[in-house]
């Protein structure tokens, strides 16, 4: 009789330590997150001013895709005296209220491979292409830097339908700054949009991974009732 | 399904009592699984995508902020910006439309529901009190929560109708609730800041102390509980004056426990419905000459200096043919659709062939159910047959009460307003009840044991379509 007993009690244990199993590895594959960068390769074509002289640069772009973590410029100084410059970036909605998506501040010295990049908690863009809110405006505030002086910005032959670009106001449509983007993609938002569910949200609900356990959660409940209906059925004097 | 029974006497059925605790074993995961499922709806739908959810929630919170009860013309422009510019945060409004947050009496939110009782808003109020001071959005999901603990109790009132119902059917015990559980749009509805939802509760409750009244007679408990279910829902929403005439049923057949003849009941029914009929209506004439039925001048008297009712204008509607036009039809369209497959506003929708599948499903289940009637007949102990009358008289009375909403029609030749399901989401057990019953009744005596499998499939690829409808809705198109 207490090997039977034995034997149910190891089994209901196994069965929870399945289940909690089962919780925590979903958990942990809805953490997993992988970077995208798009970026253009340098081009011939690519044109290089100095900022010197200039007020502001302003470049509008469309996401492309949820997920915008981070986007970078391609400036190098000018002199070694550059290095130590910093421009105030603002990320913006093109066609939103006047809000700052993002306000950071780059150092001209700090680049990698050429370019110099923000970094941002995920922006989840939107993919409904009549939503005005799925552009960007990218504005760069220069310093007072001597006309014809200062660190080179590069700039890219329009392509056409990714924004436009501004300097000190004036529309520039032939170029764009050659921007660079990355995209933080949850692997489990190819199933399930819980980036998107947990965006803007308080506390606990603002945790994908909290939709994702409570899926699972149900899912198990609903075996449970299955199973229980079938035990009913059993007993039901009228069942089979 | 129902087991066939020899005796049609009063004899109470195998009454389930308190010592055999292995009865409440399917709680153990019936709650959390209600809890459960609740909280995917209450999470997965954002803030405001509810019928009134802005307005409905800023009644409870200004209860939990005012020191009196508000009236029609309280409100609080801060509380009303702050709505607004989460309401637009959360992609409730147009792409490009943007809430006015600089007027001074603040941005409309949608229609006043101060013209409510304010029951279920008191009761709203204790979580928003809890958690003043915190995000709006915070607030809401704590009122969500007081309707999320509602829906669960709502489901084991349901499970425990279904035990009194059914002694002898454990089956049946377990899917009625688990049917109830599953349908997407009670959910969504039962997880929302909305005072429905303490009169759907309600109405639930109400019909477990019927039919434990009809089971055992008039008994203290159940009268109380009765009693109760119907003044809190009385004093929740105008909508609940149909449960009425359920209790009062329920009392006649507590009372008269013995078979009453089918003549006696029809032409008693029939003498007091002309009697009515008589001493409050006469014949009158439209604008274009039609005959219609209009109230005679007493009443018309009765209803100016106390009703205020607008009673001869709802009759003259209601019985002018000219006027209705293809209303009805579209009150059945409306009704039915937003009773089943569509949710939030209304403006999340499965999709036609959900539609039209609900309706062939509910028109089997028709037949099923006059079916299982016929084989049925005089075999059931006479309680469990007026259970089963009951929740038919149920759903006719909220069938009537859509109708009666409906009138009366605008003059001016503005589109009538349609009501939607929600409004007789009170009668969703009984529906769901006779569904289960219908479709046991329509399937051959082999197939009978995965008959409530079957059922429940489709009721879980209803659910699990509904998410996918609602996250494509909410999410993959508004996501910024």
């Amino acid at each position: 009789m207490t090997d039977v007993s034995a034997a149910h009690a190891t089994r209901t244990y196994i069965r929870w330590a399945l289940a909690l199993l089962g919780a925590l590895l979903l958990i942990a594959l809805s953490q997993i997150t992988t970077l995208e960068q798009e970026q253009a390769d340098p081009s011939l074509n690519d044109l290089e001013i100095t900022l010197g002289g200039i007020r502001s640069i302003e470049q509008t772009f469309t996401t492309t895709r949820p997920g915008l973590v981070g986007l970078g410029v391609r400036i190098r100084p000018g002199d070694s005296g550059d290095a130590a410059i910093s421009i105030p970036v603002h990320l913006r909605y093109a066609d939103g209220p006047p809000i700052d998506l993002v306000s950071a501040t780059i150092v001209v010295g700090s680049a990698e491979d050429g370019v110099v990049s923000i970094r941002f908690p995920p922006l989840i863009a939107s993919r409904d292409p009549y939503l005005i809110t799925g552009t960007l405006r990218l504005s760069l505030d220069i310093p007072a830097i001597s006309p014809n002086t200062g660190p080179k910005i590069t700039l890219r032959k329009n392509s056409g339908a990714q924004g436009g670009m501004s300097i000190d106001g004036t529309q520039q449509p032939d170029v764009d700054l050659a921007i660079t983007t990355l995209y933080q993609i949850r692997w489990a938002d190819r199933i399930w949009p819980i980036s998107a569910m947990a965006a803007g949200k308080p506390g606990l609900l603002g945790q994908p991974a909290f939709y994702v356990l409570l899926a699972y959660l149900y899912m198990l409940l609903i075996v449970e009732g299955a199973l229980a209906l079938r035990r009913a059925q059993t007993a039901d004097p009228g069942g089979p | 399904m129902l087991r066939v029974k020899l005796s049609t006497t009063t004899a109470p059925a195998p009454a389930i009592t308190g010592q055999d605790r292995a009865v409440y074993h399917p709680l153990r995961w019936l709650i959390p699984l209600a809890l459960l499922h609740g909280l995917l709806y209450l999470t997965i739908v954002p803030p405001w995508q509810h019928y009134d959810e802005p307005t409905q929630f800023e009644y409870a919170w200004l209860i939990a902020n005012l020191s009196h009860l508000p009236s029609r013309s309280d409100s609080d422009p801060a509380l009303r910006r702050e709505v607004a510019d989460s309401m637009y945060r959360f992609r409730f409004y147009d792409p490009g439309q943007i809430p006015d947050l600089m007027k001074p009496e603040g941005p409309t939110l949608g229609e006043n529901q101060r013209v409510h009782p304010p029951l279920y808003y008191i009761l709203a109020a204790l979580p928003l009190r809890l958690s003043s001071g915190l995000a709006i959005e915070q607030q809401l999901y704590a009122a969500r929560g007081l309707s999320l603990c509602l829906y669960a109790l709502t489901i084991v009132a349901a499970w425990r109708v279904a035990s009194v119902v059914v002694p002898d059917e454990p089956t049946m015990q377990l899917a009625v609730p688990l049917l109830l559980l599953l349908t997407p749009t009670f959910a969504d509805l039962m997880t929302a800041v909305n005072n429905d939802v303490l009169v759907n509760f309600c109405a639930v409750a109400l019909l477990l102390g019927c039919a434990l009244l009809i089971r055992d007679g008039l008994r203290p408990a159940p009268l109380v509980l009765a009693s109760l279910a119907l003044g809190t829902a009385l004093g929740t929403k105008r909508t609940a004056v149909i449960l009425i005439v359920i209790y009062l049923l329920a009392l006649l057949w507590a009372w008269l426990r013995t078979p009453m003849r089918p003549w006696v009941v029809a032409g008693a029914m029939l003498g007091v419905a002309l009697a009515l009929a008589m001493s409050g209506l006469e014949l009158g004439r439209a604008d274009d000459g039609t005959t219609l039925l209009t109230i005679r001048p007493w009443l018309k008297q009765f209803d100016v200096s106390y009703l205020r009712l607008n009673l001869d204008a709802w009759v003259r509607s209601a019985t002018s043919t000219a006027q209705a036009g293809d209303i009805y039809e579209r009150l059945l369209v409306v009704g039915f659709t937003s009773f089943w497959v569509r949710f939030g506003w209304g403006h999340v929708m499965i999709g036609t062939w959900a539609e039209v599948s609900m309706a062939v499903i509910c028109a089997l289940c028709g037949v099923g159910l006059i079916i299982q009637g016929w084989r049925g007949r005089s075999q059931l102990p006479l309680w469990q047959e007026r259970c089963i009358w009951l929740f038919l008289i149920a759903i006719t009375l909220g069938a009537l009460s859509m109708v009666g909403r409906l009138h009366p029609l605008p003059t001016n030749g503005t589109s009538p307003y349609i009501p939607t399901g929600r409004y007789i989401f009170t009668m969703m057990l009984p529906m769901i009840w006779l569904i289960a019953l219908g479709w046991q009744g329509l399937l051959p005596a082999r197939w009978k044991p995965a008959g409530p499998f079957l059922l429940l499939g489709i009721w879980l690829g209803l659910d699990l379509i509904s998410w996918g409808v609602a996250l494509s809705n909410y999410y993959y198109r508004f996501t910024l």
